[in-house]
């Protein structure tokens, strides 16, 4: 069956000339989807980092070393999303709204099918049972319900935050939602605002504008899934990285 | 008719049936239900619900003091952002995960004796009375070669003056501002230009000389971060000095890679640069022929061959501080990183005298103080550590109730008599508490009111107030109540009558507010009143209280003459600026975001443990160093320094200077609040102060094990 081309694709730009990795949207993304601190023994491949931020380098020596910081979170393909065609229990919904791909935790079976065909492994498992520190539980965010070990996770830009500015354009007798109201933790928490988000069919919007910049691009851009997060830089090297595989860049460095 | 039921006939219609519910939703809702109900046991949380609200109050988790909005369920936090304008940044991780620290695995309970042993320590509750005894045996001992010495983590607190009045009463009493806090290098032009109090003005500045402060990294105010990274306009320019290529020399505009130990050298070639390309340098100091004369020999070339730096880099950096100003130059005094020296803090500090902008707007600013909570009569000195005797402090109380800062404590260690006896009071049992024989619990962030007096990088006078949003989860003890109830175990009678921490503050605002001096800005709206307008100093405390901020008006500079070298021998000038080349030197660098605090947000794991963003253990070298030495990537050396030795694991990095052993610490175990792989790290005790109180790099050797 053929997918209906939603009315709004809500995407986002990243700005990686202003990203100093200092990874605060990792945190406020924790914080605001009830993500637990690791266990003991957790490490980069059974984390669980829905914005996880990778470091490249333009490979030259030092002083002519330079590098960039690359946040990467689920990339909302568009076209042939892999993770909704492999999953076996529909736990993987795509808004037709606004193109949105978002986890269903409560239909997950935990098989990781989604995990191993996404292609920037932005899909995290939740190895063990979800535990804050005694008393850190009463900080949770209530929009947003615990997931339980055994299933799949990812980020869907803060689907809890776009329930308030759905209810509020509601209550205020709107049919759409105003992007003011409807920010993404990650987005809100970057100290150079790097990131800007709203809907890439709203040419007039300054997510659509940057977008279509000659300066964008987006990650593994050759296997065509028409992903709605861009990243921009003026660095000719910067955009030479998109087609990197920055997880298993970063497993094999951990390895040695 | 008769029906023969055979056995094929009982297999086909199981089969038959078996085979048709597949065809039906009923499996498929089984799976579901299973799934759902496999996610819904008793052990796993569940979000508070409750009425959403949103409060405000100030972070006071570094002396910045951000003003936050908290949303509340219930009452309780659950999310924190920063209130204000669009372009003056955002929380730092540290600022915006805030709300967990009351729940803090290491938060203290009781007070407690910290029993040390060489299989680690042991906490033994102890009633807050046998504390009283030691501190009052201490307190009899006391004299000028067995000082009484409060470690103040957050000088310049209403508390802070109850601590000096207390002091006073003692023999040797003394007051230590944590050598790890940030601005420290500011006394430096106290001492040039004789008197006075000065600020810094790095929100006007159009471009900053940096060395190795990490104004990228948590430094300061979140605005210069964020005019660094590209504001709107990105009308700050950045000259960061620094031997590996940080994430704030990435993000500068012209990054000198100078080795480490000879930024005094640079500082000094830059001043010979200065005197010679800007008309009138130097012409209010006193001592001008003096530095033009030591200066003489720091051509561009001979500090290039001293620093690394190519003369070209320095003429263009000289240049652009000239042409773009007002320029700012600030020394690299980060917490936990410290101090540069005090000589190459005097190096650094001149220049910005001989740029003239020793009192613009943009530049260093003479800065009023904040009025004390009570009349000042005799109080206790405050000195820094680097001026207190070694061997000399018998009773070490340490003030870590609003935020500790780490640092390598043989820094302190050495100024400690034998069987110093060390206090201290503090929301966790980590950092420089953990090195404490007694231990007292205060209250957390939002648990309490915390104080936030003028930040180091402010250009005026400034006070904020963080409002309490939680109860306090322990029987947390208060500063101020703490030092009146010395007083009294000690029998020392204090002149002042107050109770507790909130009486001093308030006492303090009173004070601004009878001075009638200044405003309040409201965070949320913009909306500035002038102190005079507000009918009580009951209404500028609740104005603070909801999230306010006082600042005085600015302050006339003194045009009095200056002394470019700070009155500091030229043997001292002669040691700092020799070539002291080693063949391996480490460095230490720790951001200040969320390494630089004893306790952190367990969700920092995302940062330091479930990615390959930052190691929670750095050393790394060059892979031209590690070719050198004979080794690679992964492998377990030795990293020796003067301090101490230890085992490490090696990266190799080629953002690090050949011949440099980057050494960064992120939070501890215990900081992080998780039981992880291995133990705490002791990153810091590589470290120690050399003879001008800087421990930012030390001689090192590396060798496989």
């Amino acid at each position: 069956m053929k997918r209906t081309e939603p009315k709004s694709r809500y995407g986002m730009v990243i700005d990686l000339d202003r990203c100093n990795g200092c990874g605060a949207c990792s945190a406020a993304c924790a914080v605001e989807n009830n993500i637990p601190p690791a266990q003991p023994g957790v490490n980069e491949r059974t984390g669980l980092t829905s914005m996880r931020v990778y470091r490249a380098s333009n490979g030259r020596a030092f002083p002519d070393h330079r590098t960039v910081y690359f946040p990467v979170s689920c990339q909302h393909c568009g076209e042939k999303t892999p993770c909704v065609s492999v999953c076996p229990q529909n736990a993987v919904d795509v808004n037709p709204t606004n193109g949105v791909v978002s986890q269903v935790p409560a239909r997950c079976l935990g098989c990781r099918y989604c995990m191993a065909a996404c292609p920037v492994r932005a899909r995290y498992f939740n190895w063990f049972d979800p535990e804050w520190p005694e008393g850190m539980d009463r900080t949770l965010n209530p929009d947003v319900s615990v997931r339980m070990r055994g299933v799949a996770e990812k980020c869907n830009f803060c689907h809890g935050r776009w329930q308030a500015a759905q209810a509020k354009a509601a209550a205020e007798g709107r049919r759409e939602i105003d992007f003011a109201d409807y920010v993404p933790a990650c987005v809100e928490a970057c100290p150079a605002q790097a990131i800007v988000f709203g809907d890439l069919n709203d040419a007039e919007s300054e997510v659509a504008k940057q977008a279509s910049g000659s300066t964008a691009f987006r990650l593994l851009e050759r296997l065509g899934l028409d992903p709605k997060v861009y990243y921009r830089s003026e660095r000719a090297w910067v955009r030479r990285l998109g087609d990197t595989d920055f997880a298993m860049n970063e497993r094999q460095a951990a390895r040695g | 008719m008769k029906i023969d039921v055979t056995r094929r006939d009982l297999l086909k219609f199981a089969g038959g049936a078996a085979a048709g519910v597949m065809l039906t939703p009923a499996p498929w809702k089984a799976i579901d239900d299973l799934a759902i109900w496999t996610q819904n046991w008793s052990w796993i949380p569940v979000p508070p619900k409750g009425p959403v609200t949103k409060r405000a109050t100030v972070c006071s988790l570094c002396p910045a003091g951000c003003p936050v909005e908290a949303r509340c369920v219930g009452g309780l936090p659950v999310s924190l952002r920063r209130l204000g304008a669009a372009d003056a940044g955002a929380l730092c991780t540290l600022g915006l995960t805030g709300h967990h620290l009351a729940y803090h695995p290491a938060r203290l309970t009781a007070p407690a004796r910290i029993l040390h042993g060489s299989e680690g320590s042991r906490r033994v509750p102890v009633p807050l009375d046998t504390v009283m005894g030691a501190i009052v045996r201490e307190i009899g001992a006391a004299g000028v070669d067995r000082r009484v010495a409060v470690l103040d983590m957050r000088p310049g607190r209403s508390v802070s003056w109850a601590w000096r009045r207390l002091l006073d009463s003692i023999p040797g009493g003394v007051l230590i501002p944590s050598p790890a806090r940030e601005g420290s290098s500011l006394n430096a032009l106290e001492a040039m230009k004789g008197s006075g109090s000065y600020g810094i003005d790095p929100g006007n500045a159009r471009t900053i000389l940096s060395f190795g402060a990490p104004l990228a990294e948590g430094w300061g105010a979140p605005e210069s971060t964020y005019r660094l990274l590209g504001g709107a306009q990105r009308d700050l320019r950045l000259i960061q000095v620094e031997p590996l290529l940080s994430r704030t020399a990435q993000a500068a505009d012209l990054w000198l890679p100078a080795r480490p130990g000879t930024e005094t050298a640079l500082a000094l070639g830059l001043g010979h640069l200065l005197l010679r390309g800007q008309a009138g340098a130097g012409a209010g100091a006193a001592d001008l022929e003096a530095y033009s004369a030591l200066t003489e020999r720091f051509t561009p070339e001979a500090v290039a061959a001293l620093t690394g730096v190519p003369a070209a880099l320095l003429v263009h950096a000289a240049r652009k501080l000239i042409e773009n100003g007002p320029s700012l130059v600030i020394a690299g005094d980060d917490a936990g990183t410290g101090r540069l020296g005090r000589v190459c803090e005097t190096a650094i500090m001149g220049l910005n005298l001989l740029l003239g902008d020793a009192g613009r707007s943009g530049g260093v600013v003479a800065r009023a103080a904040l009025p004390a909570p009570f009349e000042t009569g005799s109080l206790a000195p405050e000195v820094e550590l680097d001026r207190i005797d070694d061997r000399s402090i018998g009773l070490l109380l340490i003030d870590a109730s609003e935020g500790d800062l780490p640092m390598p404590w043989r820094v302190m260690q050495r100024k400690l008599a034998e069987k110093a006896v060390i206090v201290a009071i503090s929301p966790y049992l980590a950092g420089t508490t953990e090195r404490a024989d007694y231990v007292i619990p205060s209250a957390a962030y939002l648990e309490t009111i915390h104080e936030m007096p003028t930040p180091f990088d402010s250009p005026v006078a400034s006070i904020r107030l963080s409002a309490p949003l939680i109860e306090p989860r322990v029987a947390a003890v208060d500063a101020g109540e703490f030092v009146r109830r010395i007083a009294a175990a000690a029998q020392i009678d204090l002149p002042e009558e107050w109770e507790s921490s909130e009486w001093l503050m308030k006492a303090r605002v009173s004070r601004i507010h009878e001075s009638g001096v200044g405003n309040v800005t409201t965070p949320a709206d913009g909306a500035v009143q002038n102190v005079s307008e507000l009918s009580s100093a009951d209404g500028l405390w609740d104005a603070l209280l909801a999230g306010g901020h006082w600042q005085s008006e600015r302050e006339e500079p003194a045009a009095s003459p200056y002394l470019l070298l700070g009155g500091i021998a030229e043997s001292r000038w002669l040691a700092a600026t020799s070539d002291r080349a080693a063949q391996l030197t480490a460095v230490f660098h720790v951001p200040r975001d969320v390494s630089a605090s004893a306790a952190v947000s367990p969700v920092v794991t995302k940062i330091y443990q479930e990615s390959g963003l930052r190691e929670a253990e750095r050393v790394a070298v060059n892979p031209v160093t590690a070719q050198a030495l004979g080794l690679k990537r992964g492998s377990r050396a030795k990293l020796v320094t003067a301090a101490a030795e230890m085992g490490v694991s090696l990266v190799t990095d080629d953002a690090v200077m050949p011949g440099v052993i980057d050494v960064q610490p992120g939070p501890t175990a215990t900081a992080l609040g998780v039981k992880r792989k291995g133990e705490q790290h002791g990153l810091f005790d590589l470290f120690a102060a050399d003879e001008e109180g800087a421990w930012r790099s030390m001689n090192a050797t590396l060798v496989e094990v």
